[in-house]
């Protein structure tokens, strides 16, 4: 395998895919937010426990590649627990560090992060390791837009 | 005998990608230099619009786009040039059917047959049509070897049925149906045919005549020809039934500001302008065509669908999906529990290109109890060597992800 494999499916990816955390059909739960690329049949439901201070534990559950797997599994270690701006923020910053929109040699703001620097190197990729991050922070973003109003 | 490596070198994405294994030939072909210099000539020496002009170049450009109408007609053994539209292609071509045919006479309580394996363009405009017009969708299933139950055809077709849609290859799983037999079936129940040939035409040697289908579609990109044109056949007895699809120049007969007159078949459905060039890069591709023994063409294709299976049960638990016993050169199959993108990644990495995903059938994978597959899909210019590369491949990839 070339190195460009070898960066692209490190061990902390394999690890994540064979063994994804919090990876069960969680029901019932407060929220469920559909991850679904119809180009490719990803198939992915978070399933999310949260009140109005923050998100609880999140789980996940579906079909898909390695990366996207490990990805949505990264979400659900990182994401659960966290406050929704906090939550946010970790969303934004995946999706900023993956799309090299600081530049490609930006400090991520998790290390687990590090682990898909790589996938900017696979165009055709971007979408497995992005698709459940956009999706969970459109849910948060809708969440924060409430709360907002509601100030 | 087809000398593959000949053939590779009239294809000039091979000189440019020396090392290109190109196993993707069922979602578009690579195009001979032929066709390339055909559009390109066009352009450069004999663009004009076509049917308006009162100039030279215009008429030799309208002489030549019609000729390709010619070209088509004896290709497929039409009876009629007046038989034969052009389109942007084979999803065009259905949607025109469904809806320019068949929509102004399907009634609540009538029925369109397919079968499973229809790819998403021979499924979704029957489907849509059937539920404006509160009309059944009917769907012949396919077994685990991915055939259509070919006896039990006659039983989804009755007194209310107003079309059978099928393809002739599968371009998911390869199975070759015996469309004759189903034509033959579905006349006898008075029912219309529409035979998707995308995955057939370039190949496989059909006669509309013979075949006595009604309609037949095709694209001509993936018979070496250029993207953006694709054809419908109508049988004659069908022409006058054929409203237009879309309004607007060169259609018409006569139009003022309250009504419009239009022009009969074929040219009801031009409506605007032609993918000229296109015409011409695909006359040019039929020529290719016509200069190989399309028979031994296809032998050789499915012969190498037939190796990559057998050397394919040497890479440990790889699964094909799908056995049908009439197989065309398409291979779906699995390796391992190795999610299909992640296979075709690392093969890219290897000059590989094959698809994954659901090769726009996923009523038919969930059919077969599957989410996604890989697919490799043959052509002329395929060889063995390139089979036991790819073979390699997956072998180490296996070894990877152990």
């Amino acid at each position: 395998m070339n190195d460009r494999l070898k960066a692209l499916y490190q061990k902390v990816i394999m690890k994540h895919s064979k063994q994804p955390f919090h990876f069960e059909k969680k029901i019932p739960c407060d929220h469920i937010v559909v991850a679904n690329n119809p180009v490719c049949g990803d198939n992915y439901n978070f399933y999310i426990d949260a009140d109005t201070e923050k998100i609880g534990k999140i789980y996940f559950h579906g079909f898909g590649c390695a990366i996207s797997k490990a990805s949505n599994s990264v979400l659900a270690t990182l994401i659960s627990n966290q406050d929704w701006r906090d939550a946010y923020q970790y969303c934004n910053a995946f999706l900023a560090y993956l799309e090299h929109k600081d530049g490609a040699d930006q400090k991520p703001l998790d290390p687990a992060f590090e682990a898909f620097s790589a996938v900017h190197e696979f165009p055709s990729r971007m979408d497995c390791a992005t698709l459940g991050w956009k999706e969970v922070k459109k849910f948060v973003e809708t969440h924060l837009k409430k709360e907002d109003i509601r100030q | 005998m087809i000398d593959p490596n000949l053939i590779r070198s009239h294809f000039p994405i091979f000189q440019h990608h020396p090392d290109l294994v190109y196993f993707d030939n069922a979602a578009t072909t690579q195009r001979p230099q032929t066709t390339i210099d055909a559009v390109s000539k066009f352009y450069s020496q004999r663009n004009a619009n076509i049917h308006r002009g009162l100039y030279s170049l215009s008429t030799d450009a309208t002489a030549g786009y019609e000729s390709g109408r010619e070209k088509v007609k004896d290709f497929i053994g039409a009876d009629t040039v007046q038989s034969i539209a052009f389109t942007k292609g084979t999803t065009e071509s259905i949607n025109v059917v469904a809806n320019s045919f068949l929509g102004p006479r399907l009634q609540p309580g009538d029925n369109v047959v397919i079968s499973a394996m229809e790819h998403h363009s021979n499924l979704i405009p029957w489907q849509q049509i059937c539920l404006q017009k509160k009309a059944e969708l009917r769907v012949i299933p396919v077994d685990k070897s991915g055939e259509l139950g070919i006896n039990n055809i006659g039983d989804f077709l009755d007194s209310k049925t107003r079309m059978l849609a099928i393809t002739h290859i599968s371009n998911t799983l390869g199975t070759i149906n015996p469309v004759e037999r189903i034509v033959e079936i579905a006349h006898k129940n008075q029912v219309p045919v529409l035979i998707d040939a995308a995955q057939s035409i370039c190949l496989h040697p059909i006669n509309v005549d013979t075949l006595a289908c009604n309609f037949l579609v095709f694209s001509s990109h993936k018979m070496f020809g250029p993207f953006g044109v694709g054809v419908l056949y109508v049988h004659p007895d069908h022409m006058e039934d054929m409203l237009p699809y879309n309004y607007g120049g060169g259609m018409v007969t006569h139009v003022d500001f309250h009504k419009s007159s239009f022009m009969a078949y074929p040219h009801n459905l031009e409506a605007g302008t032609s993918a000229i060039a296109e015409v011409f890069g695909l006359s040019s591709a039929i020529d290719y065509l016509n200069n190989i023994d399309r028979l031994e063409a296809s032998d050789y294709v499915h012969g190498l669908a037939h190796y990559f299976k057998e050397r394919l049960a040497e890479v440990g638990t790889a699964v094909v999906v799908g056995s049908p016993e009439n197989c065309a050169g398409i291979v779906s199959f699995l390796l391992d529990d190795i999610h299909p993108h992640d296979v075709a990644t690392f093969l890219a990495e290897e000059n590989i290109a094959i698809r994954a995903g659901h090769h726009c059938t996923q009523p038919l994978l969930e059919q077969m109890g599957v989410k996604a597959t890989l697919r490799a899909s043959f052509s002329i210019y395929n060889t063995r060597e390139e089979i036991d590369h790819m073979i390699a491949v997956l072998k180490k990839i296996q070894k990877f992800w152990a």
